[in-house]
């Protein structure tokens, strides 16, 4: 129920705005920020009911599973639940909603109620995506979020706004028509059931499957060449939408690669690993070398977010845990660096107007609050130790370079991408923060307490991920533990253990196999 | 010798839905003869004797009625009751949307309705009969009077070109039916569904039948307007009245679609692998040809005309899967896509502005913000003839695709579910302009009548009802699909 009531809160909240939105707009922006904040209030308790020691979903438990007839005649049931997988996605989401609603109080001038009412649509959606067990309900949460952001881009977007939000529907419709079908076709397979919990083991092999469903995911993540439309649809959308765009939508598509793609058809994907994590790594350079050239701060931002995604997906088809680990984690990263990244351009953009990069520099000078705040997010975003992006992409790097099912020079070239990632971000920073403060540029204010408020939690997950991430890691262990298990189990290092995960009893480590175990026994003997 | 007339025993009770329509039809005539009776109460009586039609129909469903009347010429089960229902519903949305659209113009309130009301006669004779010849009977009967009313308003030129363009065109097709039906007797000795099917051994495969039953599916191919015999509707729809248009889209595509299902899935099973092939291919050139035609459209009622031929290729997804769940999901899809359309074409009604219509997609421009309701019916319906969740439109069309992949039908339902991406540029066109262009000129707009937001308001909630509660039309409607 109490899963339900999560996913279900932001509809009420449209609902409540559309009834109310006659009372002004200080009326709209408190019901949509009280709502969304309600659903993250709510959503803490999805983990705090959460038994990190189930690796299935948690069928037990009342509050985190349901499980109802709906459409009797066609065999589609309401199924929703959760693992160590999609509950961080789902509190990511219900985390950045309310963070998106105070940054955008007072940029939004036309159709307030309009927006809030999309934004608070979008985040059932999302939600629905994440929690969903049976594949026709997944179906009907993952197009039903179209709209919404459709609209977001559409209405509230930039200059070329309708190119950009069509192409982006487009794009998604054309994946998600062909995933249609292999939902289809698991159906009659599957002894005409929509049931997630129930597929398993029959389609190992099934490379037709395998691509229907992933294409319609790679679209979605964007795996390079396939990501045409998200420079597009970043740019035009209104900075919420950048940030939702980046930091929950992007994820539906790696979420659904490690939910469906990999457990359900493992042989499959063992047999397209190659290409696919060749076209990965293509990725990871282009979306840095594109980046590095881009003249807009936005697009810059958003070209980092097909290299980063990337490492996502190297890491998803590694094969290794730790790898997957790590890429799970890396969603969860990006989704809060990325989505500050686009929070600070869009506040700046509101100052001045631009953002070009060649408008700003020295600003340091001016606002130094800002300054600081967009330095940590930068370097979360490339990467230093003890923030949060630094562990997931060496988790991703690691275990598929020590583990990983492919050839070590794929990890090498990638590698390459966090040296590129350093270049773009430092050089924009710099080109924007130091050097000559512009005439134009004096009188701009520093962050007001309102922005300060959007991006400290931010910050403090950044900072939280890169000290503590065993208190992300560990309720994902299990449930990671059961995707690899199905690709394949790959002995891991023990060293990347100890770092990582702090590993230090044999105890805490359930999902461990047993040739792992004996391995650190062996070592630990030869020691 | 003197010959004996065998008058069979007639059960009423089962006909009463079309006895009600009959008896309505003469109140509306009689009503109509008398001046001193406002005959803006025409439109209202039309709406309760379709009602009660409705009623009526719903009981005999309910009750499970599977019976032949007149010498097993007529049959009330439950699929000819289910298809009563999608006409009435239809019926009733579209006198909705008709009486503000006819204005004050008493002289044109009797006819119009009285025709409507023989269309629907039509309508459910076609999906009742258990012989090609109550088949061809009703199918007259409804063109005749869709003929009359696409030429309804006779001062406007479209209007004629529109009726005179649906006649000739629309006799050729009843004369190939009639034609096919004449061949198919001569193949199996009978024109009665069943008896078809019992005739139709090995040797009866000549090409005598083929030939007969590639001419009923060019007949019904033009009433249901399938590529290529699509032709005549962009013009047909542009130019009646935008109710007429509506209704034509409407029922007499489900009647079509009904006697269609009945007579390849009852009559003809024994050769399905031969029509079937020609259904897949009729399929994809309809969604594909119907949907990129669509998409060059400015005039909103011409991009309706070729969106409803691109459903119609939806529907013959289900025909061509040729099992249970084709046909039902074909009936359910023909209910939906009917409230969905009117309700479509109703908004364009609403759209009109004070001094005509405005059927541009240009003039569209601003509207979602200046006119609220409009925008948010206009919106909810396109997007759910998009197929998007959760609407109805969703729904419908998973069921179609789901039956196709049943069948083994991979690539039919592919090109399906492109066309439905394809399909969602144009209708998101339509909503873009209302939302995100500004406007270009002020467009004068009368006040919304009262009348015709209460049959927009009724199809929305019908459209978001069976979207979110399938259950509602999904077991009742399997319950009586023809195996």
């Amino acid at each position: 129920m109490l899963l339900s009531l999560v996913i279900f809160l932001p509809l009420l909240g449209v609902i409540a705005i559309a009834l109310l939105r006659g009372m002004g707009p200080s009326v709209v922006k408190g019901i949509a920020f009280v709502i969304s904040l309600l659903t993250f209030v709510v959503s803490i308790g999805l983990y705090a009911g959460f038994d990190a020691s189930i690796e299935d979903f948690q069928t037990d438990n009342e509050l985190l599973y349901q499980k109802k007839a709906w459409i009797t005649g066609l065999g589609i049931s309401y199924h929703i639940g959760i693992d160590g997988i999609s509950l961080w996605l789902i509190l990511l989401t219900t985390f950045l909603t309310p963070v998106c609603i105070l940054a955008t109080w007072n940029s939004v001038e036309k159709g307030l109620s309009g927006f809030m009412m999309s934004l608070l649509a979008l985040e059932t959606g999302m939600l629905g995506v994440f929690c969903s067990l049976d594949l026709f309900l997944f179906f009907v949460f993952w197009e039903s979020m179209l709209i919404p952001m459709y609209f977001l881009i559409g209405i509230w977007g930039g200059e070329r706004r309708i190119y950009a939000t069509i192409k982006f529907v487009l794009y998604t419709m054309a994946g998600s028509a062909l995933m249609l079908v292999g939902i289809l076709a698991l159906y009659f397979q599957n002894g005409n059931s929509f049931d997630y919990t129930t597929l398993s083991g029959q389609f190992d092999h099934d490379s037709l499957l395998f691509l229907a469903f992933f294409i319609a995911f790679a679209i979605k993540v964007p795996l390079f060449p396939f990501h045409t439309w998200l420079p597009d649809a970043h740019v035009e959308a209104p900075t919420v939408g950048s940030v939702i765009l980046a930091g929950v939508l992007l994820k539906m598509g790696t979420y659904g690669i490690i939910r469906f793609c990999l457990p359900l058809f493992p042989e499959a994907a063992k047999l397209h690993t190659p290409w696919i994590v060749t076209l990965a790594v293509i990725g990871i350079i282009y979306g840095a070398l594109v980046a590095m050239v881009q003249p807009d701060l936005k697009k810059l931002v958003a070209y980092s977010s097909v290299s980063h995604l990337g490492f996502v997906v190297l890491g998803l088809f590694s094969q290794n845990h730790d790898a997957i680990q790590g890429s799970v984690l890396q969603m969860v990263n990006h989704g809060l660096s990325t989505g500050a990244l686009f929070l600070l351009v869009g506040m700046i953009y509101e100052r001045r107007h631009s953002r070009m990069i060649v408008d700003f520099g020295g600003l340091a000078k001016r606002m130094p609050i800002f300054a600081a705040i967009f330095l940590i997010v930068t370097l979360s975003s490339i990467g230093l130790p003890g923030l949060n992006g630094f562990v997931g992409e060496f988790m991703i790097l690691l275990g598929s370079f020590v583990g990983g099912a492919f050839s070590k020079w794929y990890v090498v070239f990638a590698t390459t991408g966090v040296i590129l990632a350093a270049v773009y971000m430092l050089w924009m920073f710099q080109r924007v923060m130091f050097g000559k403060l512009d005439k134009t540029n004096e009188a701009l204010p520093d962050l007001n307490s309102r922005e300060i408020a959007v991006l400290v939690p931010i910050l403090v997950f950044i900072v939280w991920i890169g000290v503590f991430p065993n208190t992300f890691l560990k309720p994902m262990e299990t449930s990671v533990g059961k995707v690899v298990e199905k690709v394949q189990v790959v002995p891991n290092t023990p060293e990347l253990g100890h770092v990582i995960n702090h590993r230090d009893t044999k105890a805490s480590l359930p999902i461990r196999n047993i040739e792992n175990t004996k391995l650190i026994e062996e070592e630990a003997q030869t020691k | 010798m003197p010959s004996e007339i065998n008058i069979p025993e007639i059960d009423w009770s089962l006909i009463m839905p079309s006895l009600v329509i009959v008896s309505t039809m003469l109140i509306v005539l009689i009503f109509d003869l008398f001046d001193a009776i406002s005959k803006r109460v025409l439109g209202l009586i039309t709406i309760v004797g379709t009602a009660i039609a409705l009623v009526v129909s719903v009981q005999l469903l309910q009750a499970g009625t599977n019976e032949t009347q007149f010498n097993n010429m007529f049959r009330i089960d439950g699929y000819s009751l289910f298809f009563n229902i999608i006409f009435l519903i239809s019926t009733i949305l579209v006198v909705l949307i008709s009486l503000s659209y006819l204005g004050r113009d008493d002289r044109k309130q009797g006819p119009y309705y009285l025709l409507i009301l023989l269309a629907t006669l039509g309508m459910m004779l076609m999906a009742a009969g258990n012989e090609l010849i109550i088949v061809f009977l009703g199918l007259e009967l409804m063109s005749l009077s869709l003929y009359v009313l696409a030429g309804y308003f006779r001062d406007n030129p479209a209007s004629s070109e529109a009726g005179m363009k649906y006649l000739l065109l629309g006799a050729f097709a009843s004369a190939f039916f009639l034609y096919g039906i004449a061949l198919i007797y001569g193949a199996t000795g009978t024109t009665s569904i069943p008896g078809i099917a019992e005739n139709l051994t090995a040797e009866s495969k000549s090409p005598l039948l083929f030939a007969g039953v590639f001419l009923l599916i060019v007949g019904f191919g033009f009433k249901v307007a399938i590529v290529p015999f699509h032709q005549w509707a962009p013009d047909v729809y542009e130019g009646a009245p935008t109710t007429i248009a509506a209704f034509i889209s409407a029922g007499p595509k489900a009647a079509g679609f009904a006697a269609f299902l009945r007579i390849f899935m009852e009559a003809l099973p024994a050769i399905t692998p031969e029509w079937n092939i020609v259904l897949v291919v009729l399929a994809m050139l309809t969604m594909t040809v119907g949907n990129v035609i669509a998409i060059a459209q400015t005039n909103i009622k011409r991009m309706l005309a070729y969106s409803s031929i691109a459903h119609a290729g939806y529907v013959l997804i289900g025909l061509a899967a040729a099992n249970k769940a084709g046909t039902s999901s074909a009936i359910m899809y023909l209910l939906i896509y009917c409230v969905m359309n009117i309700g479509a074409f109703g908004a364009v009604i609403l759209a009109k502005t004070a001094d005509g219509e405005s059927l541009t997609i240009s003039d569209y421009a601003g509207l979602g913000f200046k006119k609220p309701l409009l925008g948010m019916l206009m919106s909810l319906m396109l997007l759910s003839l998009a197929g998007f969740p959760p609407t109805a439109g969703f729904v419908g069309k998973f069921y179609i695709f789901k039956s196709a992949v049943e069948a083994g039908h991979y690539w039919l339902v592919i090109v399906g579910a492109i066309n439905t991406a394809i399909a969602a540029f144009y209708y998101l066109r339509v909503v873009v302009t209302m939302y995100m262009r500004e406007p270009e000129d002020e467009l004068e707009f009368n006040p919304y009548p009262a009348t015709l937001v209460i049959g927009l308001v009724l199809a929305a909630i019908g459209v978001l009802l069976l979207g979110i509660l399938p259950s509602l039309i999904v077991d009742p409607v399997n319950a009586i699909a023809l195996n």
